[in-house]
């Protein structure tokens, strides 16, 4: 089937626009919480590009996403915590408030995890992917939980945002919504070089006929745990973002529920598109704020629309939006 | 670029040619499913220049015997060594990789990719740059160039942009030997290649094997009798998983013990 | 030693509960090759369903028998309307769709019960102990527990073993087509499995009811933990299920009680308590990994699941 190239384009290109009226348009009609809800989305859609990288184009269905997104927060949230007590930390640093520091730590202990995660889960295939990966989630939740120098249960307040190169910049909304938005194009600009270069190639080589590809002469366990390993990273930045935007951190952002919100988002949205993830999680962060201003047993109503997604909305937002109804 | 470094895949062939030592050879194959022997006591050997084919009766183990070949399966026991060096226990890849290379009986192409990408990515396979992260492999002219070239070889030119999941039975056949060109193989392992196809492409691939035998060893597990008997430099017919025996077409054509054993399939 | 003997059957207790959970549980893997996620909504409508029935004749068998009738009835309902649309979908789908149902049936039964726990309360038979090992008196519900749980899986061993349904089950876990063509209708076979499948959750719920918190949510940690079961003794065996169960409820039960103060020996008290407390909960993730770095299916895993 032949997608019409116009069609196409708009379900990609009408979406920053969008985006980047957000604050001028709440402000307008005077409901700055609009940036706050949105912002959040932005930041789950980080995590759901991420996660439908390797879902998307390696077929490398992760239920334990949630861990590399919570450790990004918890290593934002340490830093920032040590720094504020002043207290030696590691080989007697302080930690630190500065985002330039502090996030790509927090995207380098992430993808340390997504590494020995991978090593250990991409021997395995299908089903128990899923599962292993499900239960590493679970293994670093309940770390987080137990780790009571660092909140345990009740988790880590963070008194104030990161500062960038110093400045303050971060503690009001808009400039941090902007900062968010900026990101997540950056994310996108990179996942889709990946997808389209040779590496991609493999990868999704991989996901059509692994076996094929081994006949080629292709190892593919190598470039299936780059692709996690830079999964487990982005989610790790989105985390670290998601800390900032909530000012709190606690084990429940590692909960295996929060994994599935995340295939929620990409399969909302449309999966293999890497575009689709931010519909995904816009869709599913306003249904929830929908739905809570209609009752308090939301979750009811919520629960039986995934069901009718997944049977009837194949192709996701993106998918409909495109043209592209069903998907590959 | 051959595993072993030096020399090009070109100078070997024309090595392998010259002194007619078998390049790829199987040794006493045995190969067990559970308590059922599927390859019993299988040895052959491929040289430059000739079409060695492989039939039998269905059930025979050829299949088997070409995934011991390949490197898919591990035989109980036996050897297979390339140019002399035991390769027995090289995994797929690898084998790929040293110029072992292998097409399916059941055609396995990209679905979702296009015929053109489909051969890209094969070409890709034999050269150094995957880990490429950044640069467009869809203007990459070192896969986009040889790609073209060997969908012209086969026939598949005008249908370049299509995506592979749209072409006809017989196109994919053709769409699979041109990826198992593209990785530049010195022994060529071909599963039933021309199953499905219309008189007119057999002839194109039949044709295009006829040339690949120049500078490669190929075995060619074939149905088609009309075929082998065409092509092959010689025959091993295999019942049981057993060599029943080995010669030239015009030998094993005249030979009542294969006739036999196929009449038996028919009335099985 | 003592405590150590008291300890194990206490692993054993939550052993027989996952083994339970998870024989239906692998059963739908196996067979129907779906991910269900509800298997743990299965369990909470157990515990609520017949400790409120418990609690309203008095009687904790009546409470046992409704559990039961409940879960397998749920289960059942879901089956035909949900989940067999779903048996032919990929893996991603299913756990969307069966995430979807969790977010159901949790409000629905914070709607319908409250967000309060329950509490049950049990009879005087079963709340005494009694002493099977000299010396060492053991709450007799726990017992009652483990061999109830022993039972179960006999006869569900026996039935999937030996008799013709087990027969068609097995078949139909390792070709489809092949039970199809016995003239077997599937489709009903399907939701008879499944059905008892739920009936089994529903009755690991009633029997842990006393021991956990009953209330909304409560299936998510144990359908976790029956989900490691599963993969560490392998998906579809019944066999697996068993070595699973006990293993992964035995390592459970004392990694939480002896880790923490296996650290108290070489580490200070806090940060003892700390990685003592980590260790105990990874514990069992940690065998996990340990079983696939062995055997990627698992113990009796022999099918690839892709």
């Amino acid at each position: 089937m032949r997608v019409p190239i116009r069609r196409a384009w708009l379900g990609a290109a009408l979406l920053p626009v969008l985006l980047v009226l957000v604050p001028p348009f709440a402000s307008a009609i005077r409901y700055p919480y609009l940036v706050t809800v949105i912002n959040q989305a932005l930041i789950y859609a980080i995590a759901a590009m991420a996660l439908d990288f390797i879902m998307g184009y390696g077929r490398l269905v992760s239920f334990g996403h949630a861990a590399f997104f919570g450790l990004g927060a918890y290593t934002v949230g340490i830093l920032s915590t040590q720094f504020q007590q002043g207290a030696p930390f590691i080989l007697g640093w302080m930690g630190t408030n500065e985002a330039f520091v502090a996030w790509p730590l927090a995207m380098a202990v992430s993808a340390a995890f997504a590494l020995v995660v991978g090593v250990i889960s991409l021997r395995t295939t299908g089903l128990f992917f899923i599962m292993i990966t499900l239960a590493f989630g679970q293994m670093a939740y309940f770390f987080f939980i137990s780790l009571s120098a660092y909140g345990g249960d009740n988790g880590l307040t963070l008194s104030l945002p990161n500062t960038i190169a110093g400045s303050q910049v971060l503690s009001s909304g808009v400039p941090f919504y902007y900062v968010c938005f900026v990101l997540l194009l950056a994310t996108w600009w990179l996942l889709r070089r990946f997808v389209n270069s040779r590496f991609g190639r493999v990868l999704q080589g991989s996901r059509q006929n692994e076996r094929r590809m081994r006949a080629l002469g292709f190892r593919t366990f190598p470039y299936k745990l780059v692709a996690f390993t830079i999964s487990g990273a982005i989610a790790g930045l989105a985390g670290a973002l998601i800390a900032n935007q909530s000012g709190f951190v606690s084990p429940a952002i590692m909960h295996w529920q929060q994994s599935a919100e995340f295939l929620v988002m990409v399969l909302l949205g449309g999966l293999s598109s890497l575009v689709g993830p931010i519909y995904g999680a816009i869709a599913l962060v306003l249904l929830d704020q929908v739905l809570v201003a209609v009752t308090p047993h939301w979750e009811i109503i919520l629960g039986p629309i995934l069901v009718l997604v997944v049977l009837f909305f194949r192709g996701g937002i993106y998918g409909a939006l495109s043209g592209k109804g069903d998907r590959a | 670029m051959s595993a072993d470094g030096g020399m090009s895949a070109e100078s070997v062939a024309n090595k392998d040619r010259s002194d007619g030592a078998p390049v790829l050879q199987a040794i006493k194959l045995q190969k067990y499913f559970g308590g059922l022997k599927v390859t019993d006591n299988l040895s052959l050997a491929l040289r430059v220049g000739r079409i060695h084919a492989l039939i039998g009766p269905n059930g025979a183990g050829k299949t088997t015997a070409l995934a011991q070949l390949s490197g898919e399966l591990s035989p109980d026991a036996g050897r297979i060594t390339l140019r002399g060096r035991d390769i027995t226990r090289l995994s797929m890849p690898r084998r790929a990789k040293a110029g072992v290379i292998r097409s399916f009986q059941i055609t396995a192409i990209f679905n979702d990719f296009t015929v053109l990408e489909n051969v890209c990515t094969a070409v890709q396979s034999r050269s150094r740059h995957h880990f490429s992260l950044i640069r467009a492999a869809a203007r990459d002219h070192r896969l986009l160039d040889p790609a073209r070239q060997m969908l012209t070889r086969v026939g598949l030119e005008r249908l370049a942009d299509r995506r592979a999941s749209e072409l006809a039975h017989g196109q994919k056949r053709q769409l699979e030997i041109a990826m198992a060109l593209s990785a530049e193989p010195i022994v060529l392992l071909l599963d039933e290649p021309m199953a499905g196809m219309g008189p007119k492409e057999v002839a194109t691939i039949a044709d295009l094997l006829d040339q690949l035998r120049i500078d490669h060893a190929i075995l060619l597990v074939e149905h088609d009798m009309n075929v082998v008997f065409r092509l092959a430099d010689e025959v091993t017919v295999l019942v049981n998983g057993a060599v029943l025996t080995h010669g030239s077409p015009m030998e094993i054509r005249g030979n009542r013990q294969v006739q036999a054993a196929y009449l038996e399939e028919h009335y099985a | 030693m003592q405590l150590f003997l008291e300890q194990l059957l206490n692993g054993l207790q939550l052993g027989v509960t996952l083994l339970l959970m998870a024989s239906g549980l692998t059963l739908v893997l196996g067979i129907m090759n779906l991910i269900n996620l509800t298997h743990g909504c299965l369990f909470m409508v157990g515990a609520y369903v017949g400790v409120t029935v418990a609690g309203v004749s008095g009687s904790y068998l009546l409470g046992v028998v409704a559990a039961i009738l409940a879960a397998g009835l749920t289960g059942v309902v879901m089956e035909v309307i949900v989940l067999r649309r779903l048996y032919r979908r990929e893996h991603l789908d299913q756990i969307l769709a069966t995430f979807g149902l969790i977010l159901f049936f949790n409000e629905a039964v914070r709607i319908i019960w409250g967000r309060q726990p329950l509490q049950v309360s049990l009879p005087g038979w079963l709340s005494g102990s009694v002493q099977v090992i000299p010396g060492i008196p053991y709450p007799s519900f726990r017992l009652v527990v483990v061999g109830v749980g022993v039972a179960a899986a006999v006869l569900l061993y026996l039935l999937v073993m030996r008799s013709r349904l087990g027969m068609l089950i097995r078949a139909g876990a390792s070709n489809r087509e092949m039970v199809d063509a016995l003239g077997t209708n599937i489709v009903v076979l399907y939701t008879l499995v499944f059905g008892l499948g739920a009936a089994f959750a529903g009755l690991a719920g009633i029997m842990a009811a006393p021991f956990v918190a009953v209330q909304s949510g409560m299936g998510s940690s144990v359908l976790i933990l029956t989900f490691v079961v599963i993969i560490v003794g392998g998906i579809g065996s019944i066999r697996g299920a068993i070595a699973g169960a006990l293993l992964i409820g035995i390592t459970d039960t004392l990694g939480q009680a002896y880790l923490p103060a296996f650290f108290h020996l070489w580490m200070r008290t806090s940060a003892a308590d700390d990685v003592g407390g980590a260790m105990a909960s990874m514990s069992i993730y940690i065998v996990m990994i340990i079983v696939l770095a062995i055997r990627p299916r698992g113990i009796f895993g022999a099918r690839s699941y892709s």
